[in-house]
């Protein structure tokens, strides 16, 4: 009989989950859960543990927001795109910038500022005033190449390196560059310039291996050419080696007079004399990073080619040249700025 | 009950259930009191996860239906290109587009067509036109010729006649390019010995003696072996009437087309001889732990006192450009190249037109090198100087001279280079000596 009044291990584990000490029913599935669908369990829950959130709540933000030693950082995703924006341009002591100018500058810095925080990027704003050491040598335009080395360095993590110049606006922001171009990168370029060719370079050149290569350079072609306007370079040995040698003294001094467009015709013509360059750059039309307002390109103005529609919403739109005849920047600027605004209005903004 | 100052604690609420959120009490009550149906979670939950299944991102419904809707079928710029033009890849061919394959270790041409090649002369070898500015004639490269069935270009030559077959091989041969039979690379040699020859300067005998030189060593250590004669290049030397010189950087690139899973390629001048065919080029320079002792750090470019100089901490490993020096500067007569990105990238840009045709370049190979190296410290950065006897020991000519054990050759080294022979035209004589040294029985 004393078996039967000191119950086995097994017998008390399965009267503990059949009734409770306190003699009341055992709950119900249905009762057991149930709490957890009540905001009053959560808020008597947080009340209880007010210290431990607060601990919690400021180790996130150290965590995440700052770079404080000891603390685990983590980081939601490691910058792997760098903006870098060209500003300032042409700017420095020899004149005053106008307010119009100012006013273009804000809205453009805003508007990568703005694309590259909704997306993870990093922005950098490269000032490229006239400084003595190009313009003594009269190799203003190469320094892009001294900024692309430099941030680089500034950022060694980063892979893809989007050049951006001032005029250029970004018309759909949530379209992220990772979707848009890099996925199945080898699938949206061309390789070669059968598609369309304004420079009329040799279309085959020997000693090209385009199927072992990897696409290092993102460039676009306008009715002039090369547009180094908008450009996208990846960080390679390749790269590395392209920034040396872009600019050389003994091809300066031969092509100075003739190098109309100074780093673009250097680019250009050292695609088509040399293979190791020519394997690795892709082409996009120009209209995914690059479109042009109704001003550029006046000789070819109905090619659809060129020109920024907003039917198909075109990505970028770069006011090239807006400066000069009787454009002007700041219109155009305000014109696709309001356009952008209108494009992306939300139906549950009222602002 | 009194009516004094409260206390702290008679503020404070009571009870465990005490809010932290300053709410009136009726909402607080209304918290704890509402117990929505279950239902609702579920169809939140489902609705993200349908949005998440087609959007791909896991934002709420609401959100992304305004914005998907404007350009969801426009993510990409796929209505903007040309998708035929898409597919078009470049096939990878050197000068010609026809390529002969050939499974041999060593290309080089017959050179027992030497004297019928310099009796055609280079109007019967290339096509010409005359240059109505400057009159003179100017050589285009032939037009690329399709090959038949037994591999060898379509020509109407005249199988009896020699000449016809010299000519024929002379266009042939800048079709040839190694590719292994079986798919394993490893079948493909590790290092390529390339030369160029000169039909024009040098007699038959002395052509035979060169290429023969090179074949033992090639031979003897399983490498492979490029050799064109220069004369092949003429088109391109003639553009900006380039020296001969320049001809080797043109076969050095062709060798890399035509052996393209040789890691490193050899350039050897025709003004020098191997002496011992037992020296293993890798494990004897190329190999890190041999090159790192011998690599010159913080040397000039420019002998003695050049401004630039190599770079102090370089790592063997990071070294794909190898050359030597003589008493004025690099020496271009050997130089071992990297088949790789840097490798390329020096060969090609060292090969630009503009680089050619800079006016204090065109005789010279080595001072556009030299420039390229001074102005571009990421090349700079991948190149070595290694002292002049490991691999291109030279000449001395003046018996009586100075000794100079840095420089110049003495016994057991591994190449002779006689920089500067062609002057005197003694190349033949200089040769005969040291192949009387290498085989003193014959």
């Amino acid at each position: 009989m004393t078996s039967r009044i000191k119950p086995t291990v097994e017998e008390l584990k399965r009267s503990d989950s059949l009734y409770s000490k306190s003699l009341k029913p055992s709950p119900t599935s249905k009762q057991r859960y149930s709490k957890y669908f009540t905001p009053s369990f959560y808020v008597s829950l947080l009340s209880r543990h007010k210290k431990a959130l607060i601990a919690l709540f400021s180790l996130v933000i150290l965590s995440v927001y700052t770079s404080a030693p000891f603390i685990p950082h983590y980081h939601f995703k490691e910058p792997n795109v760098v903006i870098i924006l060209a500003a300032n341009e042409g700017g420095g002591v020899q004149r005053w910038k106008t307010p119009q100018e100012w006013s273009v500058e804000r809205s453009s810095i805003s508007n990568k500022k703005d694309y590259a925080k909704r997306h993870g990027y990093t922005l950098a704003i490269k000032d490229t005033t006239l400084k003595r050491r190009y313009s003594h040598e009269w190799r203003e335009g190469w320094e892009k190449a001294d900024i692309l080395k430099q941030t680089m360095r500034q950022y060694p993590n980063a892979e893809w390196f989007w050049w951006l110049d001032l005029h250029t606006f970004i018309m759909e922001p949530q379209i992220s560059l990772e979707k848009f171009l890099f996925e199945d990168l080898e699938k949206k370029v061309y390789r070669t310039l059968d598609h369309l060719n304004p420079l009329g370079l040799p279309v085959d050149s020997s000693y090209v291996d385009i199927e072992n290569s990897p696409i290092d350079l993102i460039l676009a072609q306008d009715c002039g050419g090369f547009n180094l306007g908008s450009f996208l370079i990846r960080r390679s040995e390749w790269s590395e080696i392209l920034m040396d040698v872009w600019w050389d003294p003994a091809m300066y001094e031969q092509m100075h007079m003739t190098w109309e467009h100074k780093e673009q015709d250097c680019l250009e013509n050292l695609y088509k004399n040399q293979p190791w360059i020519r394997e690795r750059v892709g082409f996009v039309p120009l209209r995914a990073i690059n479109s042009f307002p109704p001003g550029a390109c006046s000789d070819q103005k109905d090619d659809p080619r060129y020109f920024y529609d907003s039917k198909d919403r075109d990505f970028v739109v770069n006011m090239a040249g807006c400066n000069f005849g009787d454009r002007s920047c700041w219109d155009e600027y305000e014109y696709y700025r309001n356009l952008q605004k209108s494009l992306n209005k939300r139906w549950y903004k009222f602002w | 009950m009194h009516l004094g100052i409260p206390k702290k604690s008679d503020l404070k609420p009571r009870g465990r259930n005490r809010s932290i959120l300053p709410l009136p009490a009726s909402f607080r009550h209304t918290l704890r009191t509402y117990k929505p149906n279950k239902i609702i979670y579920i169809i939140i939950g489902l609705i993200i996860f349908i949005n998440w299944l087609f959007n791909g991102y896991f934002t709420t419904f609401l959100l992304s239906s305004s914005s998907s809707s404007s350009s969801s079928s426009k993510r990409g710029f796929n209505h903007l290109t040309n998708q035929e033009a898409l597919q078009t890849l470049q096939k990878n061919h050197g000068i010609y587009k026809n390529e002969i394959i050939v499974n041999t270790n060593y290309i080089f041409p017959p050179i027992e067509h030497a004297p019928l090649l310099r009796e055609l002369t280079l109007d019967k070898l290339f096509k010409s036109k005359l240059n109505v500015d400057t009159q003179e004639k100017v050589y285009m490269y032939n037009e690329d010729e399709d090959l038949n069935d037994v591999n060898e270009i379509k020509d109407k030559s005249n199988k009896e006649n020699p000449l016809d077959q010299a000519r024929k091989a002379f266009k042939e041969h800048g079709h040839k390019v190694f590719r292994s039979s079986s798919s394993n690379k490893k079948s493909s040699p590790e290092v390529v010995l390339v030369t160029g020859v000169d039909f024009e300067q040098f007699e038959l005998s002395h052509l035979t003696k060169i290429v023969q030189n090179r074949v033992d060593y090639a031979h003897a250590n399983k490498y492979g072996l490029y050799v064109r004669w220069i004369q092949e290049f003429i088109p391109s030397l003639q553009e900006f009437n380039n020296d001969y010189k320049w001809a080797k950087l043109f076969i050095m690139r062709a060798a890399m087309h035509a052996f393209p899973n040789a890691k490193y390629f050899w350039y050897l001048d025709e003004d020098s001889l191997i002496m011992r065919n037992d020296i293993e080029l890798i494990s004897y320079i190329l190999e890190p732990d041999s090159l790192d002792p011998i690599m010159l750090r913080d040397q000039p470019l420019i002998v003695p006192n050049g401004a630039i100089k190599t770079y102090k901490n370089v790592h063997a490993k990071d070294i794909k450009f190898v050359i030597t020096q003589s008493k004025t500067g690099l020496n271009t007569d050997s130089f071992i190249l990297q088949n790789e990105i840097y490798g390329k990238g020096l060969l090609e840009f060292w090969l630009d037109p503009l680089m050619r045709k800079y006016p204090t370049f065109v005789n010279s190979d080595e001072d556009a090198l030299t420039h390229i190296l001074q102005w571009h410290p990421v090349l700079l950065s991948k190149s070595t100087v290694v002292p002049g006897r490991t691999i291109c020991s030279l000449h001395n000519s003046n018996t009586a001279g100075e000794d100079d054990d840095v420089l110049y050759y003495q016994d057991g080294d591994f190449v002779v280079n006689f920089k500067g022979c062609d002057v005197h035209r003694t190349c033949e004589l200089v040769l005969d000596m040291y192949l009387k040294k290498m085989n003193p029985d014959e």
